[in-house]
């Protein structure tokens, strides 16, 4: 424990090796350990995902069993949701957040460090169901009563799903409460709230989500849970099935877009800083973050349009409102494009390739926004492929532009180009190789959740395709994996503010020491300083030369 | 902070008037089932969160740039009670599936937990301590 006040910093004893990696209250120490087992859960996740294509290569395939797809399915959508992209974006936001607005620490970093092991307990509780006798959870990420009662789906495996969910969305609520708790309380002096960065906007809104919408997953899960092992009949008949489902839902839509803010915020620095140009309507699109986020809050029931037990008038209006924020900001991408000097790094393909791939989702999500369309695709392949080009061709997207963006500050090297650029075009091939197929399939009724299918003109050909670019989206990850390694290995020394960055955290040494700033931060008057910087000392002029100075001083 | 609970003040403000739009086009409360009252612990758990800010000081609520603080600040380095409760509150979780001798190891895990915190903060006071009196005597 050290104590600092801002004019004067003792030196900071930490312990080293494995107890310091366990113990550290080091924000950027719990990001890093969160990230990295993410990262771990999305191997793994993949692994599930592969096994389920390879399944639906042909129509009438027996690999797998029907038991075991269902785990497969519940497990791989479990896995990544609760394990990967939504932990994912609560660490970026934990590790650059504090970074971007010049706080030397994470407000609560013990609740934080807390909330990290809580997580990590429930995702290794969630996984041991593999090894429960009857399998783990097997009711889809979702687990919809009354499948997931004791009665239809007995056994350990469901109970430890369920717990496993209810402690990661524990530890996920304390993490994201301490970085709502930094940005509000902790920015340095001269910071004001419309000269925060835009990453940090995008992780301010979806701390805000997380804060107010988990809290519906956890009595979702406990109740659930209460449920099923002491059948008290919370969840029963029609009025309880569709009672979990709204408190499923009021968790499960914002949760798409805890899964997507940070991506856009690291797609859209990447864009700027590559594109040698601030981000162009910055305050228009602070306030469409704040509509986008609340607006998300009240579209929960669109998910359950045919239950026939929500106003769907209502959140057919508030998911079709959606398109107007969303507009908003790519409008700001296009103006920051224009005029701009673009620099086709990894990071801007990634970044470009999250604005173009997230377009089709989201315009296909104006399609399932209409209760009458979703009427003919619920539970289809069509909503399969919609979400998957959110989540995948999206969020993914926007998740490795902010690792190829901010990989030399995290680690003090750069990750090779070329077999970034090799990454990109797999990732490109593949996603679109697996997922638009599924839009296909789907407009012709091709009903999710099914091991096998039945002959139909073109269903083998277009599942064959779609098992095809699962192949290549799993060697572009490989490329990836082999980049990290390579570039770990080989360092190419990045320095401290590689790319010409806008915001604080490249005014700090890479990586950044302990308490974040080892040198006094540059005057802050926008959200982008680093810029406004350079820019000053550009209007400047070049520095006198000595003939200069002393013809100056003879006069 | 200054203008630290705007953000929460301006985002209950927009959840709010989706939730008055939500019950004018429902009539009732109870016409979308629990979603309302969802909507309004939501809703709830933003209030507590300006509320309990604002309480602590009013600068949250005026606008500008946060300003220097000079006080001192603890930052702890590391510290072992966290994973101790976290290691608990799992163990529990396990333990409710599993058996209920998991939960009673949990409990003393925990207790071994709070005692480990107790300490770290009270180590944290003494150093804050020490640190304003030595800028006292500066």
């Amino acid at each position: 424990m050290t104590v600092q006040a801002s004019s004067a910093r003792p030196a900071v004893r930490r312990p080293g090796g494995w107890l310091g990696a366990f113990t550290s209250t080091d924000h950027k120490r719990i990001a890093l350990n969160l990230g990295c087992m993410s990262l771990v859960f999305f191997l793994l996740g993949g692994v599930f995902a592969l096994l389920m294509r390879s399944q639906l290569a042909s129509d009438n395939s027996h690999l797998v069993s029907d038991y075991t797809y269902a785990e497969l399915f519940t497990m791989h959508g479990s896995t990544m949701i609760y394990l990967f992209v939504a932990p994912m974006a609560i660490a970026m936001a934990m590790y650059l957040a504090p970074l971007q607005i010049g706080a030397v620490s994470l407000a609560a970093p013990r609740t934080a460090l807390t909330g990290f092991w809580i997580w990590l307990g429930g995702g290794l509780v969630m996984q041991s169901g593999w090894f429960a006798g009857d399998g783990p959870g097997r009711d889809g990420w979702f687990s919809y009563v009354p499948l997931s009662d004791s009665q239809n789906t007995p056994g350990t495996g469901q109970d430890l799903w369920t717990m496993g969910v209810t402690l990661a969305a524990i530890g996920m609520l304390l993490m994201g409460a301490c970085v709502l708790a930094t940005i509000l309380r902790r920015r340095a002096p001269g910071m004001a709230l419309l000269r925060m960065p835009i990453f940090t906007w995008t992780a301010l809104v979806t701390v805000l989500m997380v804060v107010s919408g988990f809290p519906a997953l956890i009595i979702a899960m406990g109740l659930l849970f209460i449920d099923r092992t002491t059948d008290a009949y919370i969840y029963s008949g029609f009025a309880g099935a569709i009672d979990y489902q709204d408190i499923f839902w009021f968790f499960g839509h914002p949760v798409v877009y805890v899964m997507f803010f940070p991506f856009l915020g690291a797609a859209a620095e990447a864009v700027a800083v590559c594109a040698h140009k601030r981000w162009f309507g910055y305050k228009a699109f602070v306030a469409s973050m704040l509509a986008f986020s609340a607006l998300s809050m009240a579209v929960w029931a669109h998910h359950m349009f045919t239950t026939g037990g929500v106003t769907n008038q209502y959140f057919a209006a508030t998911s079709t409102a959606l398109v107007v924020p969303a507009g908003i900001e790519y409008f700001d991408l296009v103006g920051t494009l224009v005029g701009g000097s673009l620099v086709l790094r990894t990071s801007m393909l990634f970044g470009l390739g999250f604005f173009v791939q997230f377009l089709i989702g989201g315009l296909s999500g104006i399609w399932v926004a209409s209760p009458t369309l979703d009427y003919a695709a619920n539970d289809t392949y069509f909503v399969i492929a919609h979400f998957h080009y959110t989540l995948f061709a999206g969020s993914v997207f926007g998740f490795f532009a902010g690792v190829y963006h901010w990989f030399p500050k995290i680690t003090g090297a750069r990750l090779r180009e070329g077999l970034g650029k090799l990454h990109f075009v797999l990732l490109v091939i593949g996603t679109n190789l697996t997922f638009f197929p599924m839009f296909l399939v789907g407009e012709d009724g091709m009903p999710r959740r099914i091991v096998r299918y039945p002959q139909h003109p073109g269903w083998v050909t277009d599942n064959r395709l779609e098992t095809i670019g699962a192949g290549i989206i799993a060697v572009g990850v490989l490329v990836f994996l082999i980049n990290v390694v390579v570039s770990m290995r080989r360092r190419v020394i990045a320095g401290d503010d590689p790319w010409e960055g806008h915001t604080l955290e490249w005014a700090t040494s890479s990586p950044p020491p302990p308490l974040n700033f080892n040198r006094p931060l540059p005057p802050i008057r926008s959200y982008a300083p680093l810029l406004d910087l350079r820019q000053q000392i550009a209007d400047a002029g070049p520095p006198a030369t000595g003939a200069e100075i002393r013809e100056e001083a003879s006069a | 902070v200054k203008a630290g609970a705007i953000p929460v003040v301006a985002w209950f403000v927009l959840n709010a008037i989706l939730f008055a739009v939500h019950l004018l086009m429902t009539g009732h409360a109870q016409a979308d089932g629990l979603g309302a009252w969802l909507a309004a612990f939501a809703l709830g758990i933003l209030l507590v969160w300006a509320v309990v800010m604002a309480a602590e000081s009013r600068q949250v609520l005026r606008r500008g740039p946060p300003e220097l603080d000079e006080g001192p600040e603890a930052v702890p380095a590391a510290s072992l009670g966290p994973p101790m409760v976290a290691f608990a509150v799992v163990a529990c979780g396990f333990g409710l599936v599993f058996g209920a001798f998991l939960v009673f190891i949990a409990a003393g895990v925990f207790a071994g937990a709070v005692f480990v915190l107790a300490r770290e903060v009270r180590d944290e006071r003494r150093a804050r301590r020490a640190w304003s009196r030595e800028v006292g005597d500066r």
